[in-house]
């Protein structure tokens, strides 16, 4: 019966929602990006998408790193119209996205701090859609106490502080620490939140966010070889959600290599399919031909997974999904950007296609 | 007569050394070309998978300290050798790439230079960094393998550099000696 009613509520912005989703770069487009010989020639191509208004005033010849920044605000341009114009449910659900974000501003805050970088530098660089009122006073603190005392208490993010507290000084390590704990509570209240929302809300995010914490817990795990975060830290920054909890992350916590890793993972069907072909230490594949490295894998997964999100209507599930296909799409261009700027042709067509 | 048959021989040496220094050079630098090349492209991969805010001159340090500096005499600009902070081969990859950076791959011809050079500082700190010291660090603790796999490959490319530089001021010293000889068998 809520099908009924959720277009009195939430079928303008998910119009607007499908909308944007039209927009995002198909293949023929993405043929035409990859033919360009210059990063003047890619900007031109760009002129046809939404990213236009945005790169129209940049100056020539324009960096990787300001395409990425100039894309970046238009998602923001447009996710910030869908949050101005929102109501209950809506304008809670995309609260919750922003969490994120936040964590990620507070740990750039924190980290440039330790490093003695100037704090209205660093305020600039925050990422839009995370920013809160007092994020500015996050440079103070150099304890996680002082931070929590002094700064989170009022944040959004401070009830996912209670795993952080133990934490004392803020050191590389514990940052790494704080920076994965926060994300795995936030990941944890966003399903629970999810599963509350009900159907067909519910099943469709779950599907994401499980998929999302096992991604989590791969990287985790990968990224941790060779580093001084020990293996009982590591299990205590997997996300207690998805396919692999609580089996397989209790065994990815004790693996050495990335060969362990694949033996997990293959006695799981989904992922057993996934990395069929996959090179565990390939560098980059993709539509290019080469051959697939597992973090491919997980982009062509994700895309899957956020395109499935639109074949059903009335739920909330399509903000979060067009959301990550934007950020792909981003992602994809920024690669197409640096291939052409590194002059590696051959590895140009290595992006995840979307449409 | 005999003189010019010396100078003569000492063009012919000299120019047998310009070109073996130009066969080195050119191979060292396509070498070099090669692995900046893979270590950028590294990068690129490292940013992608991270997030391009995440892996970028944001997070830099503001202490930020070199690694690895070059020793120059200052009597005659030559490059000497590298002096490396911390012991490179920690950074190099996985199988120890790196060219050695102690003394003893200083060849025969960079010691003759350097005898020449009463000034030239040779020190050399290979002692092993703290956690902190490491630029990987600014990104955090959990960074993916690529940009440890770019570092290494920027780190390793140090000593190709330091060699090009010295066959380039010894190409320039060889072709100053081919000149004066050939001024004196005109003379």
């Amino acid at each position: 019966m809520k099908e009924i009613y959720f277009n009195a509520d939430a079928g303008y912005l998910e119009g607007v929602v499908r909308g944007y989703r039209d927009g995002l770069i198909t293949k023929p487009q993405y043929s035409n990006l990859t033919q360009c010989e210059t990063m003047d020639d890619l900007k031109l191509q760009l002129a046809t998408t939404d990213y236009a208004p945005f790169l129209q005033n940049e100056p020539s010849p324009i960096s990787t790193s300001t395409l990425s920044a100039r894309c970046t605000d238009a998602l923001v341009a447009e996710f910030q119209y869908l949050q101005q114009n929102s109501a209950e449910p809506i304008s809670k659900f995309l609260e919750y996205i922003t969490y994120g974000y936040m964590i990620d501003n507070v740990v750039l805050l924190i980290t440039g701090t330790l490093h003695e970088r100037d704090t209205h530098d660093l305020l600039e660089k925050c990422h839009p859609l995370g920013f809160f009122d007092t994020m500015p006073a996050l440079c103070v603190a150099t304890t996680v106490q002082d931070l929590y005392n002094t700064v989170m208490v009022d944040s959004p993010l401070a009830g996912y502080f209670r795993e952080c507290l133990s934490a004392e000084d803020l050191n590389e390590l514990n940052i790494e620490i704080i920076r994965n704990t926060l994300y795995k509570a936030y990941l944890e209240d966003f399903y629970n939140y999810c599963m509350a929302c009900g159907e067909p809300t519910a099943s469709i995010m779950s599907e994401i966010l499980n998929f999302e914490s096992d991604r989590r817990t791969v990287n985790i795990t990968i990224n941790s070889f060779g580093t001084e975060l020990s293996k009982d830290d590591r299990s205590k920054l997997y996300p207690r959600l998805g396919n692999m909890y609580p089996e397989a992350q209790t065994r990815l916590a004790r693996v050495d290599d990335m060969d362990q890793v694949k033996a997990i993972l293959e006695q799981y069907s989904e992922y057993k399919t996934m990395l069929l072909g996959v090179n565990l230490n390939a560098s980059s594949g993709g539509v290019g031909g080469n051959e697939l490295s597992l973090e491919d894998r997980f982009f062509i997964k994700e895309v899957d997974l956020n395109k499935e999100a639109f074949e059903q209507q009335f739920h909330l599930g399509v903000f979060y999904a067009w959301l990550r296909l934007k950020e792909q799409e981003i992602r994809n261009i920024v690669w197409v950007a640096e291939c052409i700027s590194q002059q590696q042709k051959d590895k140009i067509n290595n992006y995840t296609p979307i449409y | 007569m005999s003189e010019h048959r010396t100078d003569r021989q000492n063009i012919d040496d000299f120019m047998l050394e310009l070109f073996d220094n130009i066969a080195e050079y050119r191979s060292i630098r396509e070498e070099s070309s090669a692995a900046l090349r893979q270590a950028f492209f590294d990068l690129a991969l490292a940013k992608r998978s991270a997030g391009y805010r995440w892996i970028s001159p944001d997070l830099y340090s503001a202490n930020a300290q070199a690694i690895a500096t070059v020793a120059v005499c200052e009597n005659s600009c030559e490059v000497v050798g590298g002096i490396y902070r911390r012991d490179i081969r920690e950074i190099a990859g996985p199988d120890g790439s790196s060219s050695d950076c102690s003394d003893d791959a200083v060849d025969s011809e960079k010691d003759a230079l350097s005898k020449r050079c009463s000034n030239s500082q040779k020190s050399k700190a290979k002692k092993k960094c703290k956690a902190s010291d490491n630029p990987l660090l600014w990104f955090g603790m959990l960074v993916p393998p690529k940009l440890k796999e770019a570092q290494g490959g920027f780190a390793a490319s140090l000593d190709h550099f330091i060699r090009l530089a010295q066959l380039k001021r010894s190409m320039q010293l060889k072709q100053d000696a081919i000149k004066q000889s050939l001024e004196a068998v005109d003379a």
